[in-house]
């Protein structure tokens, strides 16, 4: 009869660790996440011996009652002398350093556990899986004519749908139904299934509308940005027909650490301008010196450099 | 005829689907699995696949393998400075900032190493098939950005192969996972391949694959695993004989070898022996370097390997707002989900048994085979899709700000494709072109993104500021690759063009690496 072992381990790699390194045929494995998990199995007599991580929560296992042998395991027990201690001060009955071999476990284990009492194994704990079924809902048959027909209309259209629109949903319709209508949308005009397609044009449609689709899909598929993509609908429906909106950036030498060309370079600069905005001429001089180490190739950057330079003489 | 290709660090396949059945091809020996390794001998051809692994241990210098790592990256990325003192073969920094090899007196890119491999994959199936085949769907890593994935189309290109889509890895083993199966679950893609480590989460219906997002550590794979076990033997080995094999590259690419070997077998095994004959000569005498390694040992060696890859699922999860016990299903993908620590660790972060019913090496393949047929079906309005692949993009795309920041017009998850309209407009009297930096990344900092490249607008009308708009679309497609399309919005002049953003190598650059391939 294999020895029940209880192992109290969040961390899921050293509880992997120990499937792979502790015998099953000799040891019966069960797992825990923390102390109220592990005492509902030392309770109802489920375990012989308990292999626990960390001082602290084989301690508070015996502050509330268990008596079973307990190992305590951390990678610092590789010192033993600290092992020791710990034993001492978890009341634990030995200790394991992580990682361990087989034999190690074996011989602690074997130490620890004083009354190997036969016992019934534990039941195998089962998952529940979703039953499988429901296919996605099935396109609408259409001949080629009225299938073009439809593309072209949703293309030309396009500029003044909303997103509910573009799926083809009620805005009142739940996440669920948002989400079967892009899996029909999908399914009809994915353009995958056209790659093949000698209609260049209505390649292209395919192609525009499917992106329209997707981007509709992504913020009606997410509450919160659905939330503020409703708003926008009531608020000014043309200007916020599309969530994500053009926006207007100015482009110009806005910044004034383009002169130079590599991020330190450009770290220097900044530095060197924020010095002669204050009146630090000397720390500006030092900070296009390292700016012109950075990019010795930089003709701009010398001629500041120059410029500071005459600058500091001057004072 | 069209192939579905995994492109893998250290292995590579190649399927099609054959009356109806994907199926993975097998080389004249029955090996289903290549090496991505290429060889340059003194004489005669360009050797890849087990040929050129052979030549591994004989001549390191001239023999390139995981190149993968390499593909689409800078120069002065730091992953790969760190393989310039990793690989025994020169990589030296090419014209565009892109790393090459160096071999002999002549310089390759990245692009070429891998256009050999898939040139390799083209020939094993031509052969078995008997049919030219001019068109692939080629796989990557989720996590691969724009200018890995246009490096690896290019690959394809110098190879004779037209990649019709680029698709990603775990994307792919879904595929092959639930094709076919009516199935309706969420599903966990756990691929731990030779170079590169992710995880991705799909909603599987029976038609369509959806990803729901993708996280992945580009610095961690199989390979570390070898690496580990390498350090460890050869410790005991120099504490005994005092001989360091780390400088003699010959000796230390035979170890790890023989280090892999002993991984494999401690699958399988609790105990293998490692060894590597005649590894060093003292005093005329030849010594071997032999140990036991138990899988007891190699475990602890790797624990934290294992641990850093649950981590990354702990990304995914939180991204996904889902927690291990929603997933239903979890598919083990890579020759490294064969090591038990790591199927014990995968069953203990998600509560459940991995699911054992696709083959981890070549799932891939496969996914990708299936997907290739989907492409190249015939168009019919009325027909119902075979399998439709709703993958998302893996890096945020932005563009550089005032001040060294980042403004991200496309965020990372969204689906593809996508497009993106921004309006910039002159910002100085007269000013004749406007630039912007494109960058992929999470960072707000510029400095921290991944570059792209410069986009410029040129040929401006001479106007007061403001007064003239140029409108960019960024539109990302299904295989990830980012397209600029500028227009100059000016009175009524508009001209859009496709500009290109990460090509190392130019048009002509690619004819030629393309023509002389085909010359050996």
């Amino acid at each position: 009869m294999p020895a029940r072992v209880l192992i109290v381990d969040p961390d899921n790699a050293r509880r992997g660790l120990c499937m792979v390194t502790i015998p099953s045929d000799r040891f019966a494995m069960i797992f825990a996440d923390d102390v109220p998990q592990a005492m509902s199995v030392v309770q109802r007599g489920g375990a012989d011996l308990a292999l626990v991580a960390g001082t602290g929560t084989c301690r508070a296992l015996r502050d509330v009652g268990a008596t079973l042998p307990i190992l305590v395991m951390d990678a610092r027990f590789v010192d033993e002398n600290l092992g020791k201690a710990e034993v001492e001060r978890g009341r634990a009955n030995g200790f394991l350093a992580v990682p361990f071999d087989r034999d190690t476990f074996e011989t602690k284990a074997a130490s620890a556990l004083h009354s190997p009492a036969p016992a019934a194994p534990p039941a195998r704990r089962t998952r529940s899986q979703p039953a499988v079924a429901v296919t996605a809902p099935a396109p609408e048959r259409d001949p080629w004519s009225e299938f073009r027909e439809r593309v072209s209309q949703m293309h030309r259209q396009l500029d003044r749908m909303d997103y509910y629109q573009v799926l083809g949903v009620e805005p009142a319709a739940g996440a669920g139904q948002i989400k079967n209508a892009y899996y029909a949308r999908a399914m009809e005009m994915h353009p995958d299934r056209f790659l093949n397609l000698s209609d260049e044009r209505l390649r292209t449609q395919i192609y525009e509308v499917f992106k329209r689709i997707s981007e509709s899909f992504k913020v009606l598929g997410d509450a919160a940005l659905r939330v503020e993509y409703d708003q926008g609908l009531r608020v000014d429906r043309p200007r916020y027909l599309r969530y994500v909106r053009t926006e207007r950036k100015r482009q110009g030498p806005k910044d004034p650490t383009a002169i130079a060309t590599t991020a330190d370079g450009r770290k220097y600069v900044g530095l060197a301008l924020l010095a002669e905005r204050q009146g630090n001429w000397s720390a500006a001089q030092m900070h296009y010196s390292l700016a012109v180490q950075a990019e010795p190739q930089n003709k701009a950057l010398k001629a500041k450099l120059q410029e500071i330079r005459a600058k500091t003489g001057k004072k | 005829m069209i192939v579905g290709i995994d492109l893998g660090t250290s292995y590579s396949s190649v399927a099609a689907l054959i009356n109806g059945r994907a199926v993975v091809i097998a080389d004249e020996q029955g090996r289903t699995s290549h090496p991505s390794i290429i060889a340059f001998p003194p004489e005669g051809a360009v050797l890849a696949g087990h040929a050129a692994r052979a030549r591994l241990v004989v001549d390191p210098l001239h023999t390139i393998y995981s190149a993968k790592r390499l593909i689409g990256r800078r120069s002065d990325d730091p992953d790969v400075r760190a393989f310039h003192f990793a690989y025994p073969f020169r990589v030296a920094e090419g014209p565009n900032k892109n790393p090459v090899i160096e071999i002999r007196d002549r310089h390759y890119a990245i692009p070429e190493i891998s256009a050999y491999v898939l040139r390799h994959l083209k020939k094993i199936a031509e052969r078995a098939l008997g049919v030219d085949i001019e068109r692939a769907v080629v796989t990557v890593p989720a996590n691969f950005n724009d200018a890995q994935r246009e490096a690896t189309r290019i690959a394809g290109r110098i190879a004779g192969l037209e990649v019709v889509r680029i698709i990603n890895e775990p994307t792919a083993a879904a595929l092959a996972y639930g094709y076919g199966r009516g199935l309706h679950r969420k599903v966990a893609i756990y691929d731990f391949g030779g170079g590169t480590f992710d995880v991705t989460l799909l909603e599987v219906t029976d038609r369509v694959f959806r990803v729901i997002t993708t996280a992945g550590d580009m610095m961690l794979g199989g390979d570390d695993f070898d690496q580990a076990l390498a350090d460890h033997v050869h410790e005991a080995f120099w504490r005994k004989t005092k001989i360091e094999l780390r400088h003699d590259m010959v000796e230390w690419q035979r170890l790890l070898f023989a280090s892999e070997a002993c991984k494999r077998e401690l699958s399988q095994k609790r105990e293998a022996e490692l060894r590597v004959p005649r590894v060093a000569h003292i005093g005329g005498g030849a010594v071997d370097l032999a140990a036991r390694v138990t899988r007891d040992i190699f475990n602890g060696l790797t624990i934290e390997l294992a641990r850093r890859s649950l981590a990354v699922c702990d990304r995914a999860l939180a991204d996904a707002r889902l927690s291990a016990g929603d997933i239903d299903d979890v598919v083990l993908v890579g020759g490294s989900t064969h090591v038990p620590l790591v199927r014990a660790v995968v069953e203990q972060y998600f509560r459940q048994k991995p699911r054992t019913d696709v083959d981890p090496e070549t799932a891939v393949a496969v996914g990708a085979a299936i997907h290739a047929a989907t492409l190249m079906g015939a168009p019919l309005p009325d027909q119902q899709a075979a399998a439709l692949l709703l993958d998302v993009l893996p890096h945020s795309i932005g563009i550089a700000a005032a001040g060294g920041f980042t403004e991200r017009v496309i965020d990372r998850g969204t689906a593809v494709p996508v497009e993106q309209t921004r309006v910039f407009a002159t910002g100085r009297d007269g000013q004749e072109e406007v630039r912007i930096v494109v960058v992929q990344g999470e960072s707000r900092y510029t400095r921290e993104n991944t570059p792209l490249g410069e986009l410029v607008v040129g040929g401006i009308r001479r106007a007061s500021r403001g007064e003239v708009e140029i409108e960019v679309c960024f539109e990302v497609d299904q295989s990830g690759i980012l397209n600029l399309t500028a227009r100059d919005r000016d009175s009524g002049r508009t001209h859009a063009k496709k500009i290109k953003l990460s090509g190392e190598l130019t048009e002509a650059q690619i004819r030629d690496a393309q023509r002389s391939q085909e010359q050996h």
